[in-house]
């Protein structure tokens, strides 16, 4: 397959993935779906599953909460993936350019946001003046589409065709040791998403909880699957439990009113 | 024929003031809400996601009456931010009041729909961020890589499944049951205790896989050996055998205190690049 169709292929994929917020943020704009379509763009799609997992584990942390935006992964893990792949190189590299790409594209998103989607606003706010409700539509469909869809799509294809001839010479260039040192990071990073995760999770009195999904992994060799499941299973008991004590306190106070009047 | 032509051929109910809300409205509600951070921008967020949601609702519920229909249109372009797996739950409950609004004479106090809009978003925002966000997409993101390590399409399958289920039936439930509550019951959900132990179970749940997670996909290991001839043994054993992957632990700590002082995460993204090619470089830590 030519660098141009693979370059359109990938910008196409660009192009279809952000329907993530058209399909009830349905997360398959995240790496460890959009990499099996870069493997297929490929030929190996279980390579790019492999680097999609970790592409995935190391944007563990990149999500949306309230307002605040993450880096862009949708270009970066796109894109890192199909220069790793490209060049054989393995999910550490994909990783390191992931990552710069990400951050640039969120620049550039953020810009068009800025001083895009406000026009379409103004004219919905026209729209809505004459009680237009499907102009009002309109202009979120086109945001979507001007902002979200295009320029995302056609950055990536552009990056890729004129990116891969350098690439190879780049990457060929970086001595052993950094190489090394990059597969070290690549294993640290999902620490760094975990630890923004438990920012938002973690206060004083439930810090046990993590050190048994701990010891159940680190001792006992539980898969995800069933630490998910055994968590589930505390949740259940602890919500049951708080339910019932919250019922007794509420039949103590009724019965302390009760003996009042008596 | 097209719907609006089906909408002229048939005739008018005998009482035309009166436009209900059906199910098929809802449904309306439910496909056109999965749209809702299409168009997401600074000034109003997801005000136009959510106007696109309600469109048709709006416009079938004030279809005689062009004032109200056009002050609803602006009401819809209010700004508007929450959690997108709950915001069906705030349309359903819209959708009662607009109707109330559409099929009462002026007296209807239209500032009670932005005010339930406006006070429902920030609380069910947090509540959907850590259910959805803290909890779910991280056990999606826990299952998921740990097949797709192996290079099996299951990884991406079951991350999709694992999230997406839970989505949209939440979104199902939402703006059906939203709708039938209304405005008069959110004062009990908020004072019964269960947003609370919801919010408590969803921490619990994210908090052991995040813990198993520490365990299983962060990877330090260190290099270098101890001992001579026989009793040779590498450090990383050694480390393992008083308590097996500390250092994965650590540095998830480490990075927590980190964050907690104030570092940004950019720095600490590239301190951990610099930190591994620094640790290559001299052999401390091994791939």
């Amino acid at each position: 397959m030519g660098i141009g169709l693979q370059a359109f292929l990938l910008g196409l994929l660009t192009f279809l993935v952000p329907l993530d917020w058209w399909t009830g943020t349905s997360n398959i704009s995240r790496p460890i779906v959009t990499s099996v379509f870069v493997g297929l763009i490929f030929g190996d799609i279980r390579a790019g599953i492999i680097i999609g997992g970790v592409l995935e584990l190391a944007f563990v942390g990149a999500i949306t909460i309230g307002a605040a935006r993450p880096p862009d992964i949708i270009s970066g893990g796109i894109l890192g993936a199909a220069f790793a792949l490209m060049t054989g190189k393995g999910a550490g590299f994909a990783l390191t350019l992931a990552f710069p790409i990400a951050a640039l594209f969120l620049i550039v998103d953020n810009v068009l946001t800025l001083l895009v989607i406000p026009i379409f606003a103004k004219k919905a706010d026209g729209y809505a003046q004459k009680a237009d409700l499907k102009g009002v539509s309109r202009m979120h469909i086109l945001s979507f589409v001007t902002v979200k869809l295009l320029p995302r799509a056609l950055f990536v294809s552009l990056a890729f065709y004129f990116g891969s001839p350098i690439m190879k010479t780049i990457l060929n260039a970086i001595p052993q040791f950094v190489q090394d040192g990059i597969n070290i990071a690549a294993g640290i990073m999902p620490a760094l998403g975990f630890a923004i995760l438990l920012q938002m999770l973690l206060k004083k009195n439930v810090l046990v909880y993590l050190v048994i999904g701990f010891v159940l992994y680190s001792y006992l060799h539980v898969p995800i699957m069933g630490i998910a499941i055994i968590g589930t299973v505390i949740a259940v008991i602890l919500a049951a439990y708080d339910t019932k004590i919250e019922a007794m306190s509420k039949a103590i106070t009724d019965g302390g009113a009760n003996d009042d009047d008596f | 024929m097209t719907t609006s032509d089906i909408e002229k051929a048939t005739p008018k109910p005998t009482n035309e003031e009166h436009e209900t809300v059906t199910h098929k409205d809802l449904m309306q509600i439910f496909w056109r809400s999965f749209t809702l951070e299409a168009s997401w921008n600074f000034e109003r967020q997801q005000h136009m996601g959510y106007a696109f949601a309600m469109a048709p609702l709006l416009n079938k519920l004030y279809k005689h009456d062009k004032k109200k229909k056009t002050e609803a249109a602006e009401r819809s372009l209010e700004f508007f931010n929450s959690s997108p797996p709950l915001t069906p739950f705030i349309m359903g409950i819209a959708a009662s009041m607009e109707e109330k609004n559409a099929n009462t004479d002026d007296d209807f106090d239209t500032h009670g729909i932005t005010a339930i809009k406006t006070a429902l978003m920030g609380p069910l925002a947090g509540i959907g961020d850590s259910l959805f966000w803290g909890t779910l997409l991280v056990i999606a993101i826990g299952i998921g890589t740990s097949f797709a390590a192996q290079g099996n399409i299951m990884g991406p399958i079951l991350f999709l499944l694992i999230f997406n289920i839970p989505n949209f039936l939440l979104r199902y439930l939402g703006v059906t049951k939203g709708y039938q509550i209304g405005a008069k019951l959110l004062g009990n959900i908020q004072n019964s205790g269960i947003m609370a132990t919801l919010m408590h179970a969803a921490t619990v749940v994210g908090l052991v896989v995040i813990g198993g997670m520490s365990g299983s996909m962060v990877s330090v290991k260190v290099a270098g050996q101890v001992g001579q001839g026989k009793a040779i043994t590498t450090i990383q054993s050694m480390l393992d055998s008083i308590l097996p992957n500390m250092l994965s632990l650590a540095v998830v700590f480490l990075i927590y205190w980190l964050l907690k002082k104030g570092v940004k995460t950019s720095y600490l993204l590239l301190g951990i690049f610099i930190f591994g090619i620094i640790a290559a470089f001299f052999g401390i830590l091994k791939v």
